[in-house]
């Protein structure tokens, strides 16, 4: 099976060093429609992806809201199944496993959401919420479960002695960090942050991605990293991929995304996001992008940026671009790459 | 001295809450020439919303404005009675928010909706009032606006209803626009076209321009000064330039280095501010930003800096700036 498999892992991608593969990964959602409710079309949330993520990397996925990135994150971890295709996790496709088998796998792998207050029960106390998942897992007894409970919170920079606090007592910052304890409970391999920062304040923002690159050092953990945040994004990363209308549209390491981006939605994406330099913003030439993000239900022919993209020509409309690889290690999905 | 387009003295704004007094806004003192984008800057609670609501005197029970004068064209907008607020609101000061979702009616067409305002405050006949609207439609770069016009806010995309707003606020040629965190919600290639869309009419309008932020990357590029704001006050004002480059207060100083971006080597440590903003109910003793200030000395925590000149046109509340 692996044999098969390797056929289909995109060039310069070394499956032995991969944790999580995706291979053809596909979501989509039903759209009813009229007196019946019957299915009239879909929603093609993630349409075709490979993608893998290397043991103990930060692999960021960068994209606009629509465009899939938390549906990918959501369907890496089996949270949503996928309509098809194969994810792999240490070699294993999670896919076909048991659910009891999956529900043993979840031990390595988890997340941290955007919003920690919706993600923390209110009812529960700070002890009890980090301490659930060694409950799930029957890990130790309750000696040892309160002295797990009291490393994590020193772990991610909170008191101890606040374990029989409620989590309404504490400021976003810290519920965010209370859901990256409550993440780490298990010491997990994987970790998919979804949108971690977004609904933080900078001065938070930057504590809670000082705190992730810190962990990550600590406990050899591997990121996928979701956000529409460049800047977060680049920060973390040790690679980047673009996504658009459920497609990777570019790939690569992070510095060469920036520096040479070769994909035009990529290049009109950074050119987009304001920086917090004056003279920057005086000088530089922004790409500003006609039109919306077309509907993933029904979706362009050809490439899926072509009706936004400047450079467009009659293939662009016809034939979708494979992602290929155009610099060192830097792939892009596109007939016209670069500059 | 010919009077500022908008002159804000010693505003002061609270709330009476179960939990205690909310002091929002604490002794607010701020300008806006004509013409001119005023960028307001600070994090989640720092008093800029508030600050703009009491501009338009939008603030409700168990708020209160407690003190100060806000100085619109030298009249009190405090002074004014109904029909003069009536006249302010939408007419000469507009207000775009956040969420355009929130601010359209569902239950009326786009078209209706901006028309309405034109009727109320430029006097106008429904065909003329309909004229000016789709002109307006067509100014904010809304495709196909005469087919549009007939719409529901719910066939609009978050970026077009956001330009539906923009429709709205100017097209009663307001000299003042209010627009808090208009692209916040938005995508970051959508906020692009916003704000180069907002750039562009504010130049042609020669509307004076209040943006207010949480985003320094925005600001940068649309401001020409700019307020920070902490815990209700204001703790710098500078020329955005100098801001950007010679920022005097410790507060502007750390959000400036908190904020990842390009020039940073990927990896770096971003210099976080540690702990979190006070608690407005109990503020501390001295300067506010004291307890997280890595310059903080004995005399910060006992007496209260006041906004003093540190640049040229740059003033900042602190007693070792730079």
């Amino acid at each position: 099976m692996a044999a098969e498999m390797m056929g289909t892992v995109p060039p310069g991608l070394d499956a032995g060093e991969s944790l999580v593969q995706l291979r053809g990964l596909k979501v989509y959602f039903p759209v009813r429609g009229g007196l019946l409710g019957t299915v009239v079309g879909s929603v093609k949330a993630v349409d075709g992806v490979d993608l893998d993520v290397r043991r103990g990397e930060t692999l960021g996925l960068v994209g606009e809201s629509g465009c899939g990135k938390s549906t990918l994150g959501r369907a890496v971890l089996q949270l949503i199944k996928p309509t098809a295709g194969s994810v792999f996790f240490e070699g294993a496709d999670l896919t076909k496993l048991s659910p009891g088998a999956m529900r043993r796998r979840r031990v390595d792998m988890q997340m941290i959401f955007q919003d920690p207050f919706s993600s923390l029960d209110q009812r529960f106390t700070l002890g009890r919420v980090i301490q659930e998942p060694l409950d799930n897992f029957g890990r130790g007894n309750q000696k040892e479960k309160d002295e797990r409970v009291r490393y994590l919170l020193q772990v991610v920079g909170l008191s101890p002695n606040w374990v029989n606090r409620y989590p309404h007592e504490f400021s976003g910052g810290q519920r965010q960090r209370i859901g990256v304890a409550r993440a780490l409970a298990l010491n997990p391999k994987f970790i998919v942050a979804d949108e971690p920062t977004s609904a933080l304040d900078v001065s938070i923002q930057a504590q809670v991605l000082n705190l992730l690159k810190d962990l990550q050092g600590e406990f050899g953990l591997t990121y996928l990293f979701i956000s529409h945040n460049l800047g977060a994004i680049r920060h973390l990363s040790d690679r980047i991929a673009v996504m658009y209308l459920g497609h990777i549209s570019e790939l690569g390491d992070a510095d060469d995304v920036y520096a040479h981006p070769q994909h035009p939605y990529t290049i009109a994406l950074l050119s987009a996001s304001p920086e917090p330099d004056p003279e920057l913003e005086r000088t530089r030439k922004r790409i500003i992008l006609t039109g919306d993000v077309p509907s993933p239900v029904n979706p362009p022919s050809g490439c899926p940026f072509n009706p936004r993209c400047w450079k467009a020509q009659a293939i662009c409309r016809e034939v979708y671009p494979p992602l290929e690889q155009k610099r060192p290690g830097h792939y892009a999905s596109c007939h016209f790459p670069g500059p | 001295m010919a009077d500022k387009l908008l002159e804000v003295q010693n505003l002061r704004t609270q709330f009476f809450t179960r939990g205690g007094v909310v002091k929002a806004v604490e002794d607010v003192s701020f300008y806006l020439d004509e013409s001119e984008t005023l960028g307001v800057v600070g994090e989640s609670g720092c008093g800029k919303s508030v600050t703009a609501l009491s501009v338009m005197r939008l603030i409700d029970r168990p708020g209160k404005i407690v003190g100060g004068r806000i100085l619109f064209r030298g009249e009190d907008v405090l002074e004014m009675d109904e029909e003069e607020l009536y006249e302010l609101r939408g007419g000469k000061i507009a207000m775009i928010f956040q969420d355009p979702t929130t601010s359209l009616n569902p239950v009326f067409t786009v078209g209706n909706q901006i028309s309405e305002a034109i009727k109320v405050h430029l006097k106008l006949d429904d065909r003329a009032a309909r004229n000016r609207t789709i002109e307006m439609m067509e100014r904010v770069r809304i495709p196909d606006a005469r087919r549009r016009y007939t719409q529901y806010p719910h066939e609009f995309s978050g970026g077009m209803r956001q330009r539906v707003m923009i429709a709205m606020a100017l097209s009663c040629n307001p000299q003042l626009l209010v627009a808090d965190e208009p692209t916040t919600a938005l995508d970051v290639t959508i906020q692009a076209q916003v704000l180069d869309l907002m750039k562009a009419l504010s130049e042609e309008f020669k509307t004076a321009t209040m943006l207010i932020t949480h985003d320094l990357g925005v600001v940068a590029g649309m401001a020409q000064r700019i307020v920070v704001m902490y815990a209700g006050r204001v703790i710098e004002e500078a020329p955005t330039r100098a801001l950007f480059a010679t920022p005097a207060h410790p507060y502007t100083q750390a959000l400036l280095s908190a904020v990842p971006r390009s020039s940073v080597p990927r990896g770096t440590r971003l210099t976080a501010i540690p702990g979190q903003p006070p608690n407005l109910v109990n503020l501390p003793a001295g300067c506010s930003f004291a307890p997280r200030c890595p310059k903080v000395q004995p005399r910060c925590r006992v007496e209260r800096p006041e906004l003093e000149t540190v640049g040229p046109n740059q003033r900042a509340a602190c007693f070792y700036p730079y």
